[in-house]
């Protein structure tokens, strides 16, 4: 596939979605609200951007301090409409979490969480369950030997295949399996495939690893251009069995990058960062940002001394406003300005340079 | 941005929709749902019933108001109005998030010739819709009602 050459439906979508995206960030409606609620961890993942221990430096967030945010924004927004996403660190390390969830669950509000698996048994499932809990991404990163080795820690696979076939009989939950692809599991990704459709998963997401945190210095985390793409044709591929009821899980790749020629192939969607414009977060220590993976230097503000929702309304103008990477490399000449914009915001680095291209990375 | 501003800009937003459906774009409900994951769940709720007099004869053109909880704190809740038909029957369907229980509440403003009357109505779970991600089902509720006259 040539991945610079749009046809000119394509393109004709891409036009369309482009007003779309310019509309959606001037309404900036806030759908998605992610809390960091803890720094603490039971594994140690070569991959991880955050520095996270079993311990944690930094101690969780009181659960007041974040209803108290979450209150903030309620009398503005329609609860039914804003999805809070519980990630970490590990947020089942969280003993509060269910009370937490109950709370957010009276309030109107949907939850979820984003986990690693390695405590989400019977019991802790049914207990966030009657909690209110609607939404789990659980990650697995390969099966038992690619899976232990990323996740740094013996067993790891065993416990999370354990807790997949769990949420394969749960009824009442949508979850996914996200899996990080790297150079140790790429060669097997098929074999993994077919052992989650055969356990019973119905969404598979793919995603790739970014260039920060451990990943940054560790050469068996990012794929190479040439495995990239494959990754691309394979997920076209999945996508086109599950639409012709070959298979019955449906896989799609992260929100990570525009994809040149393999937009609306990989995905359920048109590329578009959504930080800033429909996701918030409040991390750890308050800050209020994005996405949790977004450099510090892009924070807007902290629920310990700023409103949530006034910063929600009048801050995050580089998110909402992409004009200020059209004049970093390599954006500044690239044809594909209008529909990818500078990509995702945790892409942009140390004074706003770009780490990684997607589509460049086709392309070559 | 005011009230307006944005109620015209959703509105450019789902014609926009419907142009990128013509194009061939099967997604458009999930435009901009970039992951479907962190979408919310909604229910569709059907409450229907019958409002008679003391002679079980239908009451038509009455008011039937209902009130559906949706936060336990009674802080979020949805109110809708409508009239029973010649048979004094009413019907109410919605899609929102939530909800296990509807007030509804039966009055004569019109004419003051019924006292009026109330029920907390339990609704019950019929299923689950199979192709919708986010559909967590249908909640049906019943609630007859026979109003006495006023003095």
């Amino acid at each position: 596939m040539d991945i610079g050459h749009i046809g000119l439906r394509q393109r004709l979508q891409l036009e369309v979605f482009r007003q779309m995206r310019h509309n959606q960030a001037r309404l900036h409606p806030l759908r998605q609200l992610f809390w960091e609620c803890t720094m603490r961890c039971n594994l140690h993942c070569r991959h991880c951007g955050s520095d996270c221990k079993a311990t944690a430096l930094h101690p969780d967030m009181p659960a007041d301090d974040f209803l108290h945010a979450v209150d903030s924004i309620r009398p503005h927004v329609n609860p039914h409409e804003v999805m809070i996403v519980i990630t970490g660190g590990e947020p089942l390390m969280r003993d509060d979490l269910a009370d937490v969830g109950r709370t957010l669950h009276d309030r109107g509000f949907s939850w979820g969480i984003v986990t690693n698996g390695w405590l989400l048994d019977e019991a802790r499932l049914r207990e966030l369950l009657a909690a209110g809990m609607t939404s789990l991404t659980i990650s697995l990163d390969g099966l038992r030997d690619d899976h232990d080795w990323m996740r740094g820690r013996r067993g790891c696979f065993d416990r999370t295949w354990r807790a997949i076939k769990l949420l394969c009989r749960t009824r009442g939950l949508t979850w996914d399996v996200d899996t990080c692809v790297n150079r140790r599991n790429f060669p097997h990704l098929d074999d993994m495939r077919q052992a989650l459709e055969a356990a019973g998963v119905g969404r598979w997401r793919l995603l790739t690893i970014f260039p920060m945190g451990r990943a940054a210095s560790d050469p068996d985390m990012i794929v190479t251009d040439d495995e990239f793409r494959a990754l691309m044709d394979y997920i076209d591929r999945q996508r086109d069995d599950f639409r012709n009821g070959r298979t019955s899980m449906l896989c799609y790749y992260g929100c990570e990058g525009f994809l040149g020629a393999y937009e609306g192939k990989t995905r359920n969607h048109f590329f578009h960062c959504d930080a800033g414009i429909s996701v918030a977060s409040v991390l750890i220590d308050g800050s209020i940002s994005a996405c949790s993976s977004i450099r510090a230097d892009y924070h807007q503000g902290n629920i310990y001394r700023d409103d949530l929702w006034t910063v929600w309304q009048n801050g995050f103008k580089p998110y909402r406003d992409h004009t200020w990477m059209r004049r970093l490399e390599p954006c500044a000449d690239c044809k594909m300005w209008r529909y990818c914009e500078g990509g995702g915001m945790h892409q942009r680095g140390e004074g706003g340079r770009l780490m990684l291209c997607r589509f460049n990375a086709l392309g070559e | 941005m005011g009230k307006f501003k944005n109620l015209l800009l959703n509105k450019i937003n789902i014609m926009l929709g419907a142009v990128l459906s013509m194009l061939g774009w099967s997604g458009c409900d999930e435009v901009f749902n970039s992951e479907d994951l962190y979408g919310c769940p909604y229910s569709y709720y059907q409450l229907e019933g019958a409002v008679l007099d003391e002679e079980e004869k239908p009451i038509v053109n009455i008011r039937v108001a209902t009130k559906w909880i949706f936060s336990a704190d009674d802080n979020f809740s949805k109110t809708d109005t409508t009239f029973t038909d010649a048979d004094g029957r009413y019907i109410f369907f919605t899609q929102d998030g939530y909800s296990d229980s509807v007030h509804v509440v039966v009055d004569d403003p019109q004419h003051g010739t019924f006292a009026p009357d109330s029920a907390d109505v339990r609704l019950i779970h019929t299923g689950l819709h199979s192709d919708e991600t986010w559909c967590s089902g249908t909640y049906v509720g019943k609630a007859d009602f026979k109003l006495k006259k006023r003095d």
